[in-house]
């Protein structure tokens, strides 16, 4: 746990920045972990995709696969976007209920700090890293490509993960939610486990599949179903109705944590 | 001794009734989507002339109800959601207790470290396979209620393969949690030297089997392993792989005892 030294300077901005600086503190070694593991994800896909495609048309050769349908089927719309979620699920935990369990949640609370810009530095830094971790792959999936005599277009890689990291912000307000919640060090992810899950199973049920977050964060709508290249412009609507979602669960969280006796 | 195991209940039972949960809801939904998979099969291979040769094992899927519970829990969800609550039932102990401030009080029993490790996966390996049961006992229910038949001593054999290879993993969790005491640190790192190449390998060996190829990465298929063939009987047992992974746990519960030995709480 980290305390925020701020006793030189009273100015609200300094104790912004302090707050940022903690919270990057504090979630830093998790957000190396979780970009360790998305390079891991990308470079093993890519990696392997020669091979793998090889066999594949080998298989089906009236129907080959192109190279850029196994990147959209075989990261944005499956290992990395699970890989992603439970990483930005991760990086929301934390924060002053945590700290109450660990008994240094007096010294952050009497700091001259609302609540509420503790809350919002926490999430600020949450949600850049998130942000950072979804469009690591923009970078890196067009390098790797090239490396292994593909192509695949620098846009395409950014608007999947600008898809991505937009309306996965759900699950990463979900888990600031939860952080608000409860206390212990595995119950909040537990039952984010559980959330994640139940969504992963619901959204394969053909009733509810074209309310499906995760056909959003993929932009499965907006795709060429033979290239799966994005044809059109991103998923507008399913975006806003996340960023809508986001902003209600942080707001929820903001609500909870200033009713909370500490 | 009753004390410990009390404590190590008490520190775990929240996730423990949570691995209940999602067991129902994995088991749950995979028992219900049967009837709409079956119909979704049989229609494709009507109608598409090359499905068979896409899809090779479509027509077991149809008609062995066996097969599909196998794939669909055993060599699949439920295995992976077991595997996940194996590793966080092991989560805890005095590293975690130091970061909360609590581990001098623990230390300052008459207990040695070593007893404090081992009642605690010994709490984590009895929920570990109350979990399994639980699933497999709701499943036989689920399958009863939608008039479908199986085999019993199938579900049992391959839970009891499950849970007896799967205890790798509950040592795993434990050596991971006192080695990466950080907040949350321990989860993403766990899921980053384990849950990847775990996940990776056993889809890609399941492309493979599809295909009917193998190469040198099924040796290190430890989902496959947990799974076992689907028709499972002792000749069957992947023994060389149960003896592997039992010897990689024997190995990481020795490290554990050690590491705990030596850390300056």
């Amino acid at each position: 746990m980290v305390t925020a030294l701020t006793t030189n300077s009273p100015q609200t901005a300094n104790f912004r920045h302090a707050l940022l600086w903690k919270a990057w503190q504090e979630s830093r070694a998790r957000f190396f972990s979780a970009l360790a593991l998305v390079v891991i994800v990308v470079s093993y896909a890519i990696l392997i995709s020669t091979d793998w495609l090889a066999r594949y048309n080998s298989f089906h050769p009236t129907e080959p696969l192109p190279y850029s349908a196994f990147i959209w089927s075989g990261l944005f719309n499956w290992l990395l976007q699970a890989t992603w979620i439970l990483a930005a699920f991760v990086l929301g935990l934390g924060g002053l209920r945590r700290e109450g369990a660990t008994g240094s949640a007096l010294f952050t609370l009497a700091l001259p700090i609302a609540r509420t810009h503790l809350l919002l530095s926490r999430a600020m830094v949450a949600i850049a890293e998130s942000m950072l971790l979804a469009l690591t792959p923009a970078l890196l999936i067009p390098l790797l490509s090239s490396a292994t005599g593909h192509t695949y277009p620098w846009s395409q890689g950014l608007l999947f993960s600008l898809s991505m990291g937009i309306a996965g912000m759900v699950f990463l307000c979900v888990s600031l939610l939860l952080s608000s919640l409860l206390e212990g060090e595995f119950t909040a992810p537990v039952v984010g486990i559980l959330i994640v899950g139940s969504v992963f199973l619901g959204s394969k049920q053909w009733q509810v599949h074209k309310w499906s977050i995760l056909d959003v964060m993929s932009a499965a709508n907006s795709i060429d179903p033979s290239t799966q290249y994005l044809r059109g412009p991103l998923p507008w609507l399913g975006l806003s109705v996340c960023t809508l979602a986001s902003l209600t669960l942080l707001s929820c969280s903001i609500i909870v944590l200033r009713r909370r006796d500490f | 001794m009753k004390m410990l195991l009390l404590k190590a209940w008490t520190e775990t039972r929240v996730r423990f009734f949570s691995s209940l949960l999602a067991a129902v809801v994995v088991c749950l939904y995979h028992v219900t989507q049967h009837a709409w998979l079956v119909t979704m099969w049989t229609h494709t291979l009507a109608n598409d002339p090359k499905a068979l040769t896409h899809f090779p094992w479509m027509p077991l899927g149809i008609s062995s109800y066996n097969w599909y519970l196998w794939h669909y829990l055993f060599d699949n969800y439920l295995q992976q959601i077991w595997v996940l609550f194996a590793v966080l039932f092991a989560f805890g102990g005095l590293a975690r207790e130091k970061l909360n401030g609590t581990a001098p009080f623990s230390l300052g029993l008459p207990i040695s470290r070593k007893r404090w490790l081992l009642s605690r996966l010994l709490i984590a390996f009895i929920e570990s396979i109350a979990l399994a049961v639980f699933a497999i006992a709701f499943t036989a229910i689920a399958s009863i209620a939608i008039h479908q038949t199986f085999s019993v001593t199938g579900l049992i054999l391959h839970t009891t393969l499950m849970v007896a290879t799967g205890i790798f993993f509950i040592a795993f969790g434990d050596l991971c949690s006192s080695l990466f005491p950080g907040e949350y640190l321990a989860i993403i790192l766990t899921l980053l030297i384990f849950g990847t190449p775990y996940l990776i390998v056993q889809t890609y060996e399941q492309h493979m089997r599809v295909l009917g190829r193998g190469d040198w990465l099924r040796n290190i298929d430890l989902a496959h392993i947990m799974a076992g063939p689907w028709q499972l009987t002792w000749t069957t047992l992947p023994w060389l792989g149960m003896a592997i992974m039992w010897t990689m746990t024997a190995l990481l519960l020795i490290a554990a005892i050690k590491h705990g030995d030596r850390v300056d709480y």
